[in-house]
């Protein structure tokens, strides 16, 4: 037994990503790459918006702000000055951080469902302030990018090269949320979703932790809505900043998979997309809403009955991917 | 000027009336429901059903809507938030999904259509400013409820357990309050005074599936400025509320009056986070 | 030396700590005892910065400390654990351990070394990848006294540790209280109610009775004294 020393749940976790990889290819038609790559991509930014909210426990329901802000920059940089996104997306993410660090302030001394109603209400605000701002924006007439395709106008006419450019920052958030879990900041974030108070006399900052778990969310969420911006082309405020149709999205999916998880959010997202689509594209169509009330039953029923996640049933009916010892601790038993 | 003042003052009137469940169930329960809004749309949309179908005067419809209303309050307290007491972050997910299930279940049924009363109410003239008489029904609507209230909760039998179970749940429990009555009922009561607003509410607005989402919205503003809790508070709060947002309308821009609820919102919780009439349990639900 | 001089506070119209000051050496056992309302919890949410007092200063090893964040008074060596103990249930207890453990290093397997070696030290290290939240309340016990001690600290304050535990839970923390003091060379401050246990560890005792100290001293002394058998009419 010595020599296995990975982790059971690591190796299903990248034999897991490997099946993602190979997906788009035997699934080569344009409408299954839309879902998959609408399914990469909230599997990206849900993962991203687990960092504070499943792992830190703050419930953000204002995280399409960020989302928001990377997208309108890379729109407006691009649709002005031609900038290439590869380059904006940095920009927007670093733009949402200062906003991240402005929203902060107020809120992190919340807790709980005030902090929620505070991101939520910040959101709206962001949202009004976007319609206003017609000269910076577009107002409610949106942004229209021009179709250019190249590699560094991150414009493809083939959807494919989405699909992996996404899985690519699919990637990247995951390698992150693994590192931060393991980590002292991954601990920190728990202690204080836990039991904050008891957390400080450890010597935990709550400010601090939460800043730091926050930013990084940020700035992943931001980027994942550059990308989205090149994607779609056209971005309006009433959906790009909507907590009903984005925001509340990434806490709905880290809910269903399991919040807290690496798994967990891209769990959530591959099955929250698809059925969003499917309900689009056949009801949904004569029957406007009808997506989001499938989602609101299964969110009130997770909450009722599932707290813990697929993930986390899982967990308690399969034994066997349960972590084995690390090495350090075997040395003992001998 | 005195036209803005007025508006204002009946718009605080509204922003009132909606409000006092949400400060209720808190107070008592101490859980934040994000589906008071939707609520309050499903209100209206049984009022409009009534009137359109029955062919009576939308008031009338009070004698249906508010029991009705109080009884869906129970039964969800009862079969559903009774779950979730001891956790908030479910609390959060159970509310939310509600809100979300509530607004797009009338978004299926309807198909987005927008529903309005066309009545022609009178008006009446105070100075050179003009009102309508729905409006005003609503002002004085929403402090005869404060009114009552208040006389309910402190010279009523069951008044005062509610009280009691706000201030100490624990006490209350040991001197034999069941708080698996308590809760429901309190529930129910909000929603009956939501049955209230949401009838008196239709002859003044459009009816649509997510005119709910601002209303809850403006319904936090309000109970975080009143203090959480607190019934004067909301109508204080809604007032000022209501008068702040009518005179940025005027001095600023149309466009910009819902500014007043987020900026209000904010300044309230980096400066005084108690609220005008200070904060029942602050530190249980984490306010500080 | 922990030093505390004239720590006073109200709530409200209640002032419920009087001038309130102790000195703790190195190495040595202090308990604080009183009826219940007389104001102990109040003295430990004080100097472990959870409350502001009104008045009064409190020295860490010379450094004045009054008005510092708990995060902070950590740093500068003192650990608590809670009269209802908090442990972070969805982690594991040595999870738990860890995070008291980061206080001194950024590495994961340094804090998973000292995580371990501090469960062995209370006797928890069979339990080591149960969740918190599962195990029995003398375990939490335990869990709790190995999380703060994992912090390093030079300071252990205990609240009411003994609460709740029958005969020979309570002689066992005796015995594991009496052993960190020996292995550790910390000092211990610690609220109880039950004289037995005081009178057999501790070096000095400060009785409180309404906010006032009314007696203090070695134990043998303090619990012959009138005034402190009358405060504790009742309890035995």
């Amino acid at each position: 037994m010595n020599a296995l020393r990975l982790d059971m749940k690591k190796i299903i976790g990248i034999f897991g990503l490997a099946i993602l990889a190979v997906i788009p290819l035997f699934f080569n038609k344009g409408y299954f790459l839309t879902i998959i790559f609408q399914a990469y991509l909230f599997a990206a930014l849900a993962s991203s918006w687990n960092i504070i909210g499943g792992l830190g426990g703050q419930i953000s329901f204002g995280h399409a702000v960020f989302f928001g802000v990377g997208a309108y920059t890379t729109a407006i940089l691009f649709h002005d000055f031609r900038l290439s996104p590869w380059i904006s997306m940095w920009i927007g993410a670093f733009i949402s951080c200062l906003i991240g660090i402005v929203i902060a302030f107020p809120t992190f001394r919340l807790r709980g469902p005030f902090f929620s109603i505070a991101t939520l209400i910040i959101n709206e605000l962001v949202l009004l302030l976007a319609l206003y701002f017609e000269d910076l924006t577009g107002g409610s007439q949106g942004i229209i990018i021009p179709y250019q395709p190249s590699f560094s106008n991150l414009i493809f006419e083939n959807t494919m090269a989405y699909v992996y450019i996404t899985f690519g920052f699919l990637l990247i958030t995951v390698a992150i949320s693994f590192f931060i879990l393991k980590s002292k900041l991954g601990y920190y974030l728990q202690a204080i979703r836990e039991d904050q108070d008891a957390a400080r006399i450890l010597g935990i900052s709550p400010f601090w932790t939460k800043m730091s778990g926050f930013l990084i969310s940020v700035w992943l969420t931001s980027m994942g809505g550059s990308i989205y911006a090149m994607y779609i082309r056209f971005i309006e405020p009433k959906y790009i900043f909507s907590v009903t149709e984005i925001g509340v999205m990434f806490a709905l999916m880290c809910m269903i998979g399991g919040m807290g998880t690496i798994a967990g959010p891209i769990i959530g997202a591959l099955i929250i997309v698809p059925i969003d689509m499917l309900l689009r594209g056949t009801l949904g169509g004569t029957i406007p809403g009808l997506n989001i009330v499938v989602f609101s039953v299964i969110l009130i029923l997770f909450s009722l009955f599932f707290r813990q996640g697929i993930v986390g049933v899982v967990n308690e009916k399969v034994p066997l991917i349960d972590k084995v010892k690390p090495q350090i601790l075997r040395k003992n038993e001998v | 000027m005195t036209q803005i003042i007025l508006s204002g003052l009946l718009l605080g009137g509204i922003y009132s009336i909606v409000s006092y469940g949400l400060t209720l169930v808190f107070g008592v329960i101490r859980i934040i429901n994000f589906a008071h809004g939707s609520l309050l749309m499903v209100g209206m949309f049984f009022a409009y059903y009534l009137t359109k179908t029955l062919n009576i005067n939308v008031y009338l419809t009070l004698l249906i809507v508010v029991p009705c209303m109080f009884l869906f309050g129970y039964v969800i307290q009862k079969y559903l938030i009774s779950h979730v007491l001891n956790e908030p972050i479910m609390q959060l997910f159970l509310t939310f999904g509600l809100l979300l299930l509530l607004e797009n279940v009338a978004l299926a049924i309807t198909r987005g259509d927008y529903f309005s009363l066309n009545l022609n109410m009178s008006t009446v003239k105070i100075g050179d400013a003009v009102m309508d008489w729905a409006r005003m029904i609503i002002f004085l609507a929403s402090i005869l409820i404060a009114v009552i209230l208040m006389v309910f909760l402190h010279f009523t039998n069951i008044g005062i357990k509610i009280r009691a179970v706000s201030q100490n749940r624990y006490a209350a429990k040991l001197i034999g309050i069941k708080l698996e009555r308590i809760y429901p009922l309190t529930f129910g009561l909000g929603c009956a005074v939501l049955g209230i607003a949401s009838v008196l509410l239709v002859p003044v607005y459009t009816i649509f599936p997510h005119v709910g989402f601002s209303f809850v919205i403006v319904a936090f503003a309000v109970v975080v400025l009143g203090g959480l809790g607190s019934i004067p508070g909301v109508l204080v709060g809604g007032m000022i509320i209501g008068l702040l947002e009518s005179l940025t309308g005027y001095l600023l821009s149309p466009d910009l009056k819902q500014l007043t609820w987020y900026i209000i919102f904010i300044a309230v919780l980096l400066f005084k986070p108690a609220g005008i009439f200070g904060v029942v349990g602050s530190e249980e639900v984490g306010l500080k | 030396m922990l030093k505390v001089v004239g720590l006073s506070k109200s709530f409200g119209s209640i002032r419920v700590i009087e001038s309130f000051s102790m000195e703790v050496g190195s190495n040595k056992i202090v308990g604080i005892i009183g009826p219940n309302g007389a104001g102990k919890t109040t003295i430990f949410n004080m100097i472990t910065g959870y409350i502001k007092p009104d008045k009064g200063n409190i020295w860490i090893d010379e450094q004045e400390v009054t008005n510092q964040s708990p995060e902070k008074i950590n740093r500068y060596g003192v650990a608590r654990t809670f009269q209802i103990v908090r442990p972070f249930e969805n982690m594991t207890v040595l999870e738990n351990v860890m995070v008291g453990a980061f206080a001194n290093t950024s590495k994961v397997r340094v804090a998973q070394e000292i995580a371990m070696e501090t469960l062995e030290l209370v006797g928890l290290q069979h339990k080591a990848y149960e969740k918190a939240g599962k195990i029995s309340l003398p375990e939490r016990k335990q869990l709790e006294l190995a999380r703060a001690m994992a912090t390093r600290p030079r300071y252990l304050f205990l609240d009411e540790v003994f609460s709740g535990l029958n005969p020979k839970e309570i002689n066992d923390i005796i015995v594991l209280i009496k052993n960190i003091k020996e292995q550790k060379k910390i000092s211990i401050i610690f609220i109880e109610h039950n004289v037995k246990v005081i009178s057999s560890i501790s070096d000095k005792v400060y009785v409180l009775h309404h906010g006032v100290v009314i007696a203090e001293g070695d134990p043998i002394t303090v619990l012959k004294n009138k005034e402190v058998i009358t405060a504790y009419l009742g309890v035995e």
